[in-house]
């Protein structure tokens, strides 16, 4: 199967450590093109899931292909045409820039140095720097163009922009969309920056306790979604043709968040579209039934106070 | 690589309220009609390129694709393959400046909108109503279903 | 990937090649100042003034600490130099990006392996002139025997690429530089002292010298008035020794079943204990003892190696260490591909 429209598919992927399951039957097709966001609260699977496209970890059962090459057993295949980036960014620390950027080309068949030297030359990195020397914005910066440089068909970033400073950031994204609006790169990224990640991505995957609660196009996703924002309902109230996902309730107020293939009514009360980051924390603060949970309303993500946080959590099935 | 002051040739700038609960595409376009209507944009003037946009305001190419298709479907932009995509302006002769309707529409707004002050209204209050008609009243060239978000209060 | 095998590795390497380099020059020096002590102390024979012996023995005081570092240098250089080709990757975790590049475990491996392997059996290999020169000139005594054997020839660059590998193997399981060093000391002093002590004998045909008497043995004649004591047959000069005894007349080693200590016990069995006395006791033992050896059909027999051995035995057993070597190469680019968390 060299199907190539899907990039990464995976069908019941999983990968246990010992007696602890570090993904559990994790099944999506991630479409070619598509800017992915693959979040969740740490430990909850992610890095896991990108090393094994990348072919680093092994999974335990199911299956993973990426690019329609096994990353287990094509690995030359893969390699090629992937570009990783660890959560560590691993970079040789006595090297100087420039000796990185001659690694690049002589790991890699494909390699534009050209361009590498671009990147570097664009953000002030000098080339006579040593790696360690770098701030950790510029080492990321490093660590992407080593990526970026392979014209790689799709990129594997294990959250990238983690530990940068909001300049660091936004430059490193500005580098990354640049590149992938050049090459029409598909990424899928592992971030805690839910905000900025909605006017980003296109596709999204949802991780908790290393099961997939969600995952699709993310204009979809929004569609299918509807947040109600209304007077104090009771629970079994729920709206004709709808799945309530999550709920928040005040003594005055109900903030749900529901999902429905059609349209749906709750005269007297406001239905609108959710944005990511309202899904995303809906779908984190349900407990998976049956499960030993985390903590209700677990704040694993680093955002501002959430306003929507107030009152009981609920298990939503 | 820009560093996020733009690209010298880029006439418009645009910017994204990722809180507003308005789809980010749908900003774009608005940001275009809004700059058209008062002239800041003419006919004959080239959008910023994907690139640019995608360097100006950190966002998925995809987006900026959509929003330039959706301006084209409009009338109000055309894509030249290799040049760019250009402002044209739907039938309206010139194009040079705020038409007179739209030059007394403004006045009149104006107007009522120093009404709802002297009435007690504060700024939201006035956007509120605003957003209220908006949704109530359908406007010519509105496309799809997208819901407008009103702003809830969230701070 | 030669530069990146080059550079990655860069600080060792030239470490290694520079530590190499001092201690050479310090066999020079020690080795030039023991060589004219000796020939000072050759030409005055048994008339050597107090000086010339001193100077011998102060510059002699360095040859046996020197030939214990050169005994474990090729054990140290290679693994200290094989240890962190995987594990250094693992521990900073830069085969999370080596790794998922398009060249591929086995030429990265491979490459860097030869890279400092080659550092490694060289630095060591070019010590060996050196050496050949420096034995002679300590006076160190003949080749065949084991402790000059291992720090003389070509053996050398053997034991350098054995520990070298087996110093990459431990690496890339244990995953952690220091440790894999640790563990692999042991390993390779196991590995040396087996081949050394039991192995090493057989590597050449072994060689017999039947009769005469053990060397040391006392020798009284009726007529003379002093005891002389037997000398190591001329024959058997340089060789190294490997067993020596008395055994049935007719055989070059024990009888089935039977060891080295057989015949010896059986003598005394048949002598009775060496007595204290006079010469004419001592003579009567000696009559004794030769009339045992006759009754029993024993004769003195003993096995060695001769010098004649050297180069083949040199060559075998650089031969084992470099196979074993090649073994532990497979090993490990075996594990490095399996390597997965």
């Amino acid at each position: 199967m060299n199907d190539t429209a899907t990039v990464i598919a995976t069908s019941g992927l999983s990968k246990r450590y010992g007696r602890t399951w570090g993904l559990q039957d994790c099944t999506f097709n991630l479409p070619r093109g598509r800017i992915a966001a693959l979040v969740g609260p740490n430990g909850s699977g992610k890095s896991t899931l990108l090393r094994m496209a990348a072919g680093i970890t092994r999974p335990s059962a199911g299956e993973i292909r990426v690019l329609g090459s096994s990353p287990l057993e094509q690995p030359r295949d893969v390699l090629a045409r992937i570009g990783y980036l660890d959560q560590e960014r691993p970079l040789y620390k006595t090297f100087r820039v420039s000796e990185m950027l001659r690694v690049g080309k002589e790991l890699n068949r494909r390699w534009d140095d050209a361009k590498a030297h671009e990147y570097l030359e664009d953000l002030g990195i000098p080339l006579a720097s040593r790696i360690g020397k770098l701030s950790v914005g510029q080492q990321a910066q490093v660590s992407l163009t080593l990526c970026l440089a392979k014209r790689p068909e799709l990129l594997l970033l294990d959250e990238p922009v983690a530990a940068l400073d909001p300049l660091a950031r936004s430059q490193l994204m500005q580098v990354l969309l640049g590149s992938v609006t050049d090459e029409g790169t598909t990424v899928l990224l592992s971030s805690h920056a839910l905000a900025d990640l909605d006017v980003v991505c296109d596709y999204l995957i949802i991780l908790s306790s290393s099961r997939v609660l969600l995952a699709g196009d993310l204009e979809s996703l929004r569609a299918e979604h509807r947040l109600l924002v209304g007077p104090r309902r009771d629970r079994s109230n729920v709206p004709a043709g709808a799945e309530l996902v999550s709920a928040t309730d005040t003594e005055r107020q109900s903030t749900w968040l529901l999902r429905a293939i059609g349209s749906i009514t709750a005269p007297g009360s406001d239905m609108v579209e959710p944005t990511l980051e309202e899904i995303v924390l809906a779908y984190l603060r349900q407990q998976p039934a049956g499960s030993h949970s985390r903590l209700a309303g677990s704040r694993d993500l680093s955002l501002a106070d959430d306003p929507l946080d107030s009152g009981e959590q609920v298990r939503a099935r | 690589m820009d560093t996020g002051n733009g690209s010298s040739e880029a006439l418009i700038r645009f910017r994204l309220d990722s809180r507003s609960g308005v789809p980010a595409y749908r900003q774009l376009v608005d940001q275009v009609r809004h700059a058209v209507a008062l002239g800041v944009l003419r006919t004959g003037d080239r959008l910023p390129s994907v690139r640019e946009v995608v360097t100006q305001i950190t966002i998925n190419p995809n987006t900026v694709h959509r929003a330039y298709r959706e301006l084209e479907v409009a009338g109000l932009a055309e894509g030249r393959p290799g040049l760019g995509t250009f402002v044209v302006e739907r039938g309206k002769g010139g194009g040079h400046g705020p038409s007179e309707q739209q030059g007394a529409l403004l006045a009149e707004l104006r107007s009522w909108v120093a009404k709802a002050g002297s009435a007690g209204l504060d700024i939201e209050g006035v956007q509120a109503l605003f957003a209220a008609s908006l949704d109530e009243v359908a406007m010519p060239g509105e496309t799809g279903e997208t819901p407008h978000d009103e702003k809830r209060g969230r701070q | 990937m030669t530069w990146l095998a080059w550079r990655g590795q860069r600080a060792q390497l030239v470490a290694i090649v520079a530590a190499v380099a001092v201690f050479a020059g310090w066999l020079a020096l020690s080795g030039t100042a023991d060589q004219s002590a000796w020939l000072a102390v050759s030409h005055c024979g048994q008339h050597c003034s107090p000086l010339a012996l001193n100077r011998l023995s102060s510059a002699d005081y360095w040859t046996s600490p020197n030939r214990l570092v050169l005994t474990f240098l090729p054990g140290v250089i290679g693994l200290v130099l094989g240890a962190p080709i995987v594990a250094r990757e693992i521990e900073a975790g830069t085969n999370r990006f080596a790794w998922t590049q398009t060249i591929g475990r086995t030429h990265w491996l491979v490459t860097k392996l030869l890279v400092a392997g080659i550092v490694a059996a060289g630095a060591v290999g070019a010590l060996d002139p050196l050496l050949a020169w420096w034995t002679g000139a300590v006076r160190n005594g003949p080749r065949i025997l084991p402790m000059v054997f291992s720090v003389t020839g070509f053996v050398d660059v053997g034991y350098a690429l054995f520990a070298f590998m087996l110093g990459a193997l431990l690496g890339s399981v244990i995953r952690r530089t220091g440790w894999a060093i640790v563990a692999g000391v042991p390993l390779f002093v196991a590995a040396r002292a087996w081949v050394q002590f039991s192995l090493r004998a057989h590597l050449a045909p072994v060689a017999t010298f039947a009769g005469g008497l053990p060397a040391g043995s006392m020798i009284v004649t009726p007529s003379s008035v002093s005891i002389a004591y037997a000398p190591e047959p001329s024959a058997l000069m340089n060789d190294w020794q490997l067993n020596q005894g008395y055994v049935p007349v007719g055989l070059h080693g024990p009888a089935a079943g039977q060891t080295w200590s057989t015949g010896w016990n059986a003598l005394n069995r048949c002598t009775g204990p060496f007595p204290n006395g006079n010469l004419q006791v001592l003579e009567q033992y000696q009559r004794r003892t030769q009339h045992c050896i006759a009754s029993l059909k024993l004769h003195y027999v003993q096995q060695y190696q001769p010098p004649s051995h050297y180069w083949r035995i040199q060559t075998a057993e650089t031969a084992l260490f470099v196979g074993a070597a090649l073994v532990l190469l497979g090993l490990t680019v075996f594990v490095v591909r399996r390597w997965r968390t």
